[in-house]
């Protein structure tokens, strides 16, 4: 129970097919703050953001937002509940035949009846804001990987969403544009009171800006706290995972014979 | 609803908003606040905004826009009543360069 959580899991069971990936998950996501959601591959986190965004449907009284179940929302409320969200995904999740500047724009088009003029301002103003202004009129190909995250991150915000959702926000990024990104959402918290859950494996990032964090562990909630709890907890698989996560060359067996494996099969692919 | 009063003082024009200015309001206002700007006879816009509930970037973007069409002319904008919600907004947009923030008011020329 969470009556002052923006979003309230309670008890969330998640399954793709007959296998189950996330167990009886309970956590509450507290308004105007940072929930960054963490936990080694495979563990379930980018499922728990599906769920969190609709994308994934939750059983009936396992997903509340304001107190109101989203696992009976109809195709109505679903819609007015993703009017308030930004999302940004893993992959930036571009159009290429579109240049950056009409990407950042496709949400005001199609939801809103403002002037060619001022759609373009607002679209200055976000690109401006993760530091791409210069490059409105480029395609999407003549970025950097690092780059267009950015650009999604900018369309993510076009809406000045309440909620705003990051997968892997630091992924593929150079430390200075990663601390750049990190630096933005807490402002976005700061400034606007924004509630941000950001999933994350990169320690550093999530220590940096997290109010609350949140470890998967297998599909299991391994502990919630704040960083310095987390940090003092006397958990031994939260230490393990922290050192774990610290130390690449203690990464687990599995994780790094199933890099070998996707790393042989893309070399294959290319031949 | 939101709402546009709007008064000439000598060679200012003052305007005053109220309500929501945001991407659902900015459509109709921006046509008036834009035809204002382009009429002639003053030197320096106005826009008070101390009776607004709320401003988004939709909202800014009007702003800068109304900005322009008077910078074209020579002519100044001033900002007053500006309440923590639309500093925040103006600085989070890096606007406030643009626009002299001082006293809860700002020039932009």
């Amino acid at each position: 129970m969470c009556d002052s959580c923006l979003i309230d899991v309670r008890g969330l069971d998640s399954y793709y097919g007959n296998r189950q990936v996330l167990f009886d998950i309970r956590v509450g996501i507290p308004r105007n703050r940072i929930t960054v959601i963490m936990g080694m591959s495979g563990c379930g986190k980018t499922t728990l953001l599906r769920h969190l965004i609709g994308l994934k449907p939750s059983p009936p009284g396992q997903l509340l937002v304001d107190n109101e179940d989203m696992g009976q929302f109809d195709p109505a409320r679903m819609s007015k509940f993703r009017r308030r969200i930004g999302v940004l995904f893993q992959s930036g999740a571009l159009f290429n035949s579109m240049t950056v500047g009409e990407n950042v724009a496709v949400p005001l088009k199609v939801h809103t009846r403002l002037s060619q003029s001022t759609i373009r301002i607002i679209t200055t103003i976000k690109l401006h804001q993760v530091g791409l202004s210069e490059f409105i009129d480029y395609m999407p190909s003549q970025l950097s990987g690092g780059m267009q995250k950015r650009a999604g991150l900018a369309r993510s915000l076009v809406m000045d969403p309440e909620i705003l959702f990051v997968d892997e926000p630091s992924s593929g990024l150079d430390p200075i544009t990663a601390a750049g990104l990190d630096n933005l959402i807490l402002e976005l918290r700061d400034a606007l009171g924004m509630t941000i859950i950001v999933v994350t494996h990169e320690l550093d990032s999530a220590f940096h800006i997290a109010d609350q964090m949140i470890v998967l562990d297998a599909g299991r909630l391994l502990s919630v706290g704040t960083p310095q709890e987390i940090r003092a907890s006397r958990d031994e698989r939260v230490a393990q995972f922290l050192k774990r996560q610290a130390d690449p060359k203690q990464e687990d067996n599995d994780a790094y014979i199933k890099r070998l494996v996707g790393e042989r099969s893309r070399k294959v692919g290319v031949q | 609803m939101p709402s546009r009063t709007e008064s000439t003082h000598s060679d200012r024009i003052l305007v005053r908003l109220e309500g929501p200015i945001d991407r659902q309001t900015v459509p109709n206002i921006r046509k008036e606040l834009l035809s204002s700007a382009k009429k002639s006879g003053f030197s320096e816009m106005e826009i008070d905004l101390s009776q607004i509930s709320h401003l988004d970037t939709a909202g800014i973007a009007m702003i800068v826009e109304v900005l322009r069409t008077l910078d074209r002319r020579n002519r100044k904008l001033r900002l007053t009543g500006l309440n923590e919600n639309a500093v925040r907004m103006i600085r989070l947009s890096r606007l406030d360069r643009i626009f002299d923030m001082q006293n809860h008011s700002a020039v932009g020329s």
